[in-house]
């Protein structure tokens, strides 16, 4: 069950460590480029602003794959509705997120 | 009108790293005896035919300056589903024991169309949600591997029926299957890159998007119809990988998406958005085949192969996006 476990949980802990490392990088260094591209035309609204939001909205992501990671120890299927629903509020932050800060 | 001398700096930089693996292979292959063997060719030939239709779907992502994270976890899922599907009626642990195995062509139609809905719902995330494609793809990467862990329980499937295994070791003119099947799929990929509107509107998106969105261009759309169709050749990718082993699991494709990633960037399609072409994902594909196996035949070891692979990414990443800056 333990080996089983890290196997299925390998993804999510992976995605976690990614985005925490995203969000950390814009919180911090202010880097959009790190997400949306060296070279992405149009300029955004408030740079400041977006870069903060964005990397909040990374660490809420990143949070709802640990709690995935969690939930796979007792139940695959919560775990998966638990990240489709995280995943669908994210969406709808970010897509607010975007259009107020964005480009 | 006189063409630009190419100079060594320039051949290095644009060709540098396809090059160094040729001479690797050709080093290879008068060092080994067996490399270039017809039954070594046709073995790499073999592996290339999923991951040319892997690096298809995703080259499309990467014209229009995104990427496509969950390709290996939508391999795993199609090859998962085509094996629920096509298990023979007298295997001991069939995953639906009532049920007649279906005819390959329905499954994989239905393999196909399940991956699809998922790209459908990446693009959307890319298109309406404004999220940037590495994250859109790896959410979805997560959620297509929790469904498949669902859906499969985790369980290993085999047990298929020769109408689906003989797609990996039957031939037509003496050619394999999996090799047809990867002609075909570049030949309608060629098609719709260079003759159709929504090839010509995939590279006005990856030159720039907002700039195609001005001049009529329907981007959203354009985009949930890359991600759909990527998705889909996962999945027939997926299908075809089955098919070869005899076998899947949840981790059938893991890490795919990398090498199909690498492969078109060795090849030439640019990660910055607006270049690539189907011969480019070949060649990538071709390359990075040829020199796994080089790194095989010559010996080294499992794990330093994996940091050569890696090496190779950087360098070809790296030059990629110096080109860019210098044409800028």
């Amino acid at each position: 069950m333990q080996e089983g476990y890290w196997s299925m949980a390998m993804i999510p802990i992976l995605m976690l460590i990614v985005l925490a490392y995203y969000g950390v990088r814009l919180l911090v260094l202010h880097d959009i480029s790190a997400i949306r591209g060296k070279d992405q035309p149009g300029k955004l609204k408030d740079e400041e602003r977006y870069a903060k939001e964005a990397g909040k909205l990374m660490l809420f992501l990143a949070a709802g794959s640990l709690v995935m990671t969690v939930l796979l120890y007792f139940q695959v299927i919560a775990a998966v509705i638990q990240i489709v629903a995280w995943i669908i509020v994210f969406g709808i932050l970010w897509k607010k997120m975007d259009e107020r800060y964005g480009a | 009108m006189g063409k630009k001398k190419l100079s060594f700096k320039d051949i290095m930089v644009n060709y540098g790293v396809i090059i160094i693996m040729i001479l690797l292979v050709i080093y290879t292959g008068f060092t080994s005896k067996n490399f270039l063997s017809g039954n070594n060719l046709n073995n790499i030939l073999m592996n290339m035919s999923s991951r040319i239709v892997i690096a298809l779907g995703i080259a499309g992502c990467i014209i229009t300056a995104g990427c496509d994270l969950s390709a290996g976890r939508m391999i795993g899922f199609g090859g998962c589903i085509a094996g629920t599907l096509l298990q023979k009626m007298d295997y001991s642990k069939k995953f639906f024991p009532n049920m007649e195995p279906m005819n390959i062509f329905v499954a994989l139609l239905i393999v196909m169309v399940i991956c699809a809905a998922f790209g459908c719902v990446t693009g959307f995330f890319i298109a309406y949600m404004h999220v940037p494609p590495f994250i859109s793809t790896m959410a979805m990467m997560e959620v297509v591997y929790g469904i498949n862990l669902i859906y499969t329980n985790a369980t290993p499937l085999g047990g298929y029926t020769k109408q689906y295994t003989d797609i990996a070791t039957g031939k037509f003119l003496g050619i394999n299957y999996l090799i047809w099947i990867a002609i075909l799929v570049a030949a309608i990929t060629w098609f719709i890159f260079n003759m159709t509107r929504h090839g010509k509107y995939m590279y006005a998106i990856g030159g720039n998007p907002q700039a195609a969105e001005v001049a009529g261009v329907p981007v959203k759309k354009t985009l949930i119809i890359i991600y759909a169709k990527a998705a889909a050749m996962y999945g027939l990718a997926g299908f075809m990988l089955g098919a070869k082993s005899g076998g899947a699991s949840v981790n059938l494709g893991l890490g795919y998406e990398m090498e199909a990633i690498a492969a078109c960037t060795i090849g030439g399609v640019s990660v910055s958005g607006g270049r690539g072409k189907v011969s480019s994902a070949i060649i990538g594909v071709a390359v990075f085949e040829l020199l796994k196996t080089a790194l095989q035949f010559l010996g080294v070891n499992a794990n330093a192969q994996w940091i050569a692979l890696g090496v190779i990414i950087f360098v070809a990443i790296s030059l990629d996006i110096r080109k860019y800056v210098a044409r800028k």
